[in-house]
């Protein structure tokens, strides 16, 4: 889960699945849109951001796994097509959204730490004297909240709502006294370019929508090939059941002879792979029941058919 | 008709009617059936009936009883040859329908021919009785044979155990038409005198063929219908 404020929502709760990502991406590189998109999946999440219209970084996570750059888009584009994720989109400025990415792609230094239990001002103190540039990410439940530090000094404060690094302390603030609140200390890495290279201008992430699109596609119809299959074995057995449980009768009523009707009869259904159900098998009862009057009496004959009628209803329920 | 004569007919008339009753709602095979054995009464009464009318039809008369006798052997094996292929085939063949219409064209097709021919002398209807017990025998021993295969494929099936009462009907049957047939082939009704001992032998067994045939048949259908109750 990555954790970042809310920003200044564009759009909210949009399903991914149900956009040409691509074609979404070149509006906003158009728009100079600055901000991130956030795609939240089932336990999984990626992060792409924007600066002045430029992809410059993405980001996906999950619990055992870590992408960037294109593969995380791909990942991104993979799993919005087949997990129907959510998707937010937040608006920042330019100079946040880098900050952001400088934040998601530096080294956690403290990781979810309860702040009741952390000594906050000498970690502040670490900060300044060892001239730390990062961020302190204080979260809760509900929010979160960004402190950003460059060179021990503090820069600012991005919280929910906010586009820019603000210096309004009391929103901030009010995340970390709530009382489940948890801190990260972040660093960023002293080899982040100031500068970053558009991602969408040395890859063409048609050929990635395009590739997730097969690859979704190929899972459709394999997980189709293989759910028709898990079908047709159940009907098999479907089958294979009923007729068991007609034997047995027909052998119990009418002797073995009862027994080689109900196969002779059942194999005469011609199912063809269709699955077995009462109105193929009111058929099956009539003929079963015209050759059974060679053999044996009315009422015997009914009280066989209606033993199978009886048990084939509650095996074709049950099953 | 002969009061013996008579009385051997009345017990086929009930078997008619009995196997009629249980042959004539249950399947195809034990409706072919029904007819034949209600044909055997038919045989034996028409020569009478066809007797009680006017005109110089007598002769013609016990050649149409005979043909008709033929075709109730023939009928009644038809239907234990269905039964025997359905117990081993599981299929059954023909129609009710299809099967009344071929008797009645049979029937007709018979009565036809005896039109066509000359006038039966008592010679050739004394062949004709000869060729109708000949078949009867010939058919009611390869019926016990049939019916001792169909009672192996049947199994355990309710209606099996009938089966061993339908054999002794047909072999109370060979009994019946075979004596009777011995008579005709030696004409021991004329040298009775000469060999009085083969003579009643060959009658008796006749009459009591005829007799245990018909009240077996009546016993055996009523069985049946037990049995498929």
């Amino acid at each position: 889960m990555i954790l970042l404020p809310r920003g200044n929502p564009v759009k909210e709760n949009v399903n991914p699945g149900k956009i040409n990502l691509p074609e979404a991406f070149a509006k906003l590189h158009a728009g100079r849109f600055s901000g991130y998109l956030r795609f939240d999946f089932q336990e999984r999440s990626g992060i792409v951001i924007f600066q002045g219209g430029r992809l410059i970084s993405a980001l996906f996570e999950s619990s055992s796994q870590r992408l960037i750059a294109y593969d995380a888009i791909a990942m991104i584009f993979q799993l919005a097509l087949e997990d129907h994720g959510r998707l937010d989109i937040y608006r920042l400025s330019p100079e946040l959204a880098f900050s952001v990415h400088a934040l998601l792609h530096g080294e956690v230094l403290h990781q979810g730490q309860y702040l009741q239990l952390v000594d906050i001002r000498s970690l502040l103190r670490q900060m300044r004297d060892e001239q730390r540039s990062g961020c302190l990410r204080i979260y809760s439940q509900e929010h979160v909240a960004l402190i950003f530090y460059r060179d021990g000094k503090p820069l600012g404060f991005f919280h929910d709502g906010s586009t820019d690094i603000e210096t309004d302390v009391d929103l901030s603030l009010s995340v970390a006294r709530e009382p489940s609140a948890k801190v990260d200390v972040l660093v960023t890495r002293s080899n982040v370019e100031p500068s970053l290279a558009d991602l969408m201008a040395t890859a063409n992430l048609s050929d990635l929508w395009m590739r997730a699109l097969e690859n979704c596609q190929r899972h459709r119809w394999e997980e189709e090939r293989a759910a028709s299959r898990s079908l047709a074995q159940l009907e098999g057995e479907r089958r294979q059941k009923t007729l068991a449980m007609f034997r047995n009768a027909a052998l119990q009523h009418l002797g073995p002879l009862g027994a080689s009707l109900v196969d002779k009869e059942f194999d005469r259904l011609k199912l063809n792979g269709a699955p077995l159900n009462e109105t193929r098998l009111s058929g099956f009862y009539d003929n079963l029941a015209s050759r059974a009057r060679l053999v044996a009496g009315s009422h015997q004959i009914e009280r066989m058919l209606s033993e199978m009628k009886k048990s084939a209803r509650n095996l074709l329920r049950e099953i | 008709m002969e009061p013996m004569q008579f009385a051997l007919v009345v017990p086929w008339m009930v078997a008619a009617g009995l196997a009629l009753r249980f042959g004539m709602g249950n399947a195809r095979a034990w409706s072919s059936m029904a007819i034949g054995f209600l044909l055997i009464p038919a045989s034996e009464l028409l020569p009478v009936v066809l007797g009680w009318l006017p005109g110089p039809h007598t002769t013609y008369a016990p050649a149409l009883g005979h043909l008709a006798g033929m075709a109730a052997i023939l009928v009644v094996h038809h239907s234990v040859q269905d039964y025997y292929t359905f117990t081993q085939t599981l299929e059954e063949r023909g129609t009710r329908p299809l099967i009344s219409l071929a008797m009645a064209g049979a029937l007709g097709a018979a009565g036809l021919l005896l039109l066509a021919s000359p006038e039966p002398t008592p010679l050739v209807n004394r062949a004709m009785h000869v060729v109708e017990n000949t078949s009867w025998l010939l058919l009611a021993l390869i019926n016990v044979g049939l019916i001792r295969k169909i009672r192996r494929n049947l199994g355990d099936t309710p209606i099996s155990k009938g089966f061993f009462a339908l054999a002794a009907v047909f072999g109370c049957i060979a009994l019946w038409k075979g004596g009777e047939l011995y008579l005709d082939v030696y004409q021991l009704d004329l040298l009775r005198e000469r060999f009085p001992l083969g003579y009643l032998a060959a009658s008796f067994c006749s009459v009591a063929g005829d007799a245990l045939a018909s009240i077996g048949a009546s016993a055996t259908f009523i069985y049946f219908s037990r049995l498929l109750r």
